[in-house]
């Protein structure tokens, strides 16, 4: 119970003096307190749709981009020395992960076609297999039948 | 238009978590937090980014625009809560105002709400420190502040802060008992 109040509270505290180099040496309980500081000021979520809004205030070329799906999701950090090179970059990216996922798409469809010729052509070879042993088995009655002297069978 | 539309929606989205908190931790609320940082990033569209040089220099940009916005907003607030300043004492009933928040909230959700009542100079400062992480010299460029200042508006910060929340935890700690 005791344990919230502990960081809160320090004599030590209310006389230290943040001048210069003493800035970062601090009691115990005000490092605590300023690792609660910390932990509550996390930065929080925009609303759901802010994008969406701010590109509608936007207007123009902005507000376009609206109705047309999202090329990200805050995967892209600008954090790159020059934002407009990573602007740039972005870009080729973008197409390089268009192309690849098109490749992808078409190996897919492609392996898809093969596996199915492959069946097909299994399938044709079991049925000429049975076919060809129907044929076998109805000449060898044909035959007995024969042997046995009955007629018309042809 | 040198800031194409592409461009700034991934600005937007990449920078929007940073400017709507910054907002919000000086505002204090959430609608004003959101007009806020939509206005700085319709700022920015409109500016065209023609002078930002690199990520740091807009996340720069963005973080000064922002404070001056929501420092703008807070003055246009009639129910700014500056009185509750330095003058706030231990004395003051901690049922009053922030600290009547339900007693079910962390203490971290406790703080966040303390923040909101510290002055305005010194709420800046401690959220460009504890949520930006920025040093007091980072703090005063961007403030355009000397850094005697900036560190004087954290520490003074930090100890009214820390008062204030020494009081809203007894209370907490009496009301568990």
């Amino acid at each position: 119970v005791n344990g919230p109040n502990d960081m809160f509270e320090s004599e030590n505290f209310e006389s230290k003096e943040f001048a210069s180099d003493e800035f970062e040496s601090k009691d115990a309980g005000a490092e605590a307190f300023e690792r609660s500081l910390k932990d509550a000021l996390r930065r929080v979520d925009a609303p759901p749709d802010f994008t969406l809004q701010v590109l509608k205030k936007a207007g123009g070329a902005a507000a376009q981009l609206v109705e047309t799906p999202t090329e990200t999701q805050a995967v892209w950090k600008l954090e790159r020395p020059k934002a407009r090179a990573s602007f740039a970059w972005m870009h080729v990216r973008w197409w390089a992960g268009g192309a690849l996922a098109a490749v992808l798409a078409i190996g897919v469809f492609a392996g898809e076609h093969i596996r199915r010729e492959r069946e097909r052509e299994v399938a044709n070879q079991q049925f000429e297999a049975a076919t060809q042993i129907e044929n076998q088995a109805l000449e060898h009655a044909r035959e007995q039948l024969r042997e046995a002297g009955v007629q018309g069978i042809e | 238009m040198p800031f194409e539309a592409s461009e700034f929606r991934l600005c937007v989205e990449s920078h929007q978590k940073m400017v709507f908190s910054l907002a919000l931790r000086v505002t204090g609320e959430y609608g004003v937090a959101e007009e806020v940082a939509q206005d700085v990033f319709l700022e920015l569209y409109r500016s065209g980014g023609e002078k930002l040089e690199s990520a740091d220099h807009m996340r720069f940009w963005l973080r000064r625009v922002t404070v001056h916005r929501a420092t703008d907003a807070l003055r246009r607030r009639a129910h700014s809560p500056e009185a509750l300043g330095e003058e706030w004492n231990e004395a003051d009933s901690p049922s009053s105002g922030l600290a009547s928040a339900p007693m079910s909230l962390s203490a971290e959700a406790r703080l966040e709400e303390l923040l909101v009542s510290l002055p305005e100079q010194m709420r800046v400062v401690v959220v460009l420190r504890y949520q930006e992480d920025m040093l007091p010299d980072e703090i005063a460029t961007l403030l355009g502040q000397p850094v005697a200042t900036v560190k004087s508006n954290l520490q003074r910060g930090l100890q009214l802060l820390r008062r204030k929340a020494a009081v809203v935890m007894k209370e907490y700690v009496r009301e568990r008992a």
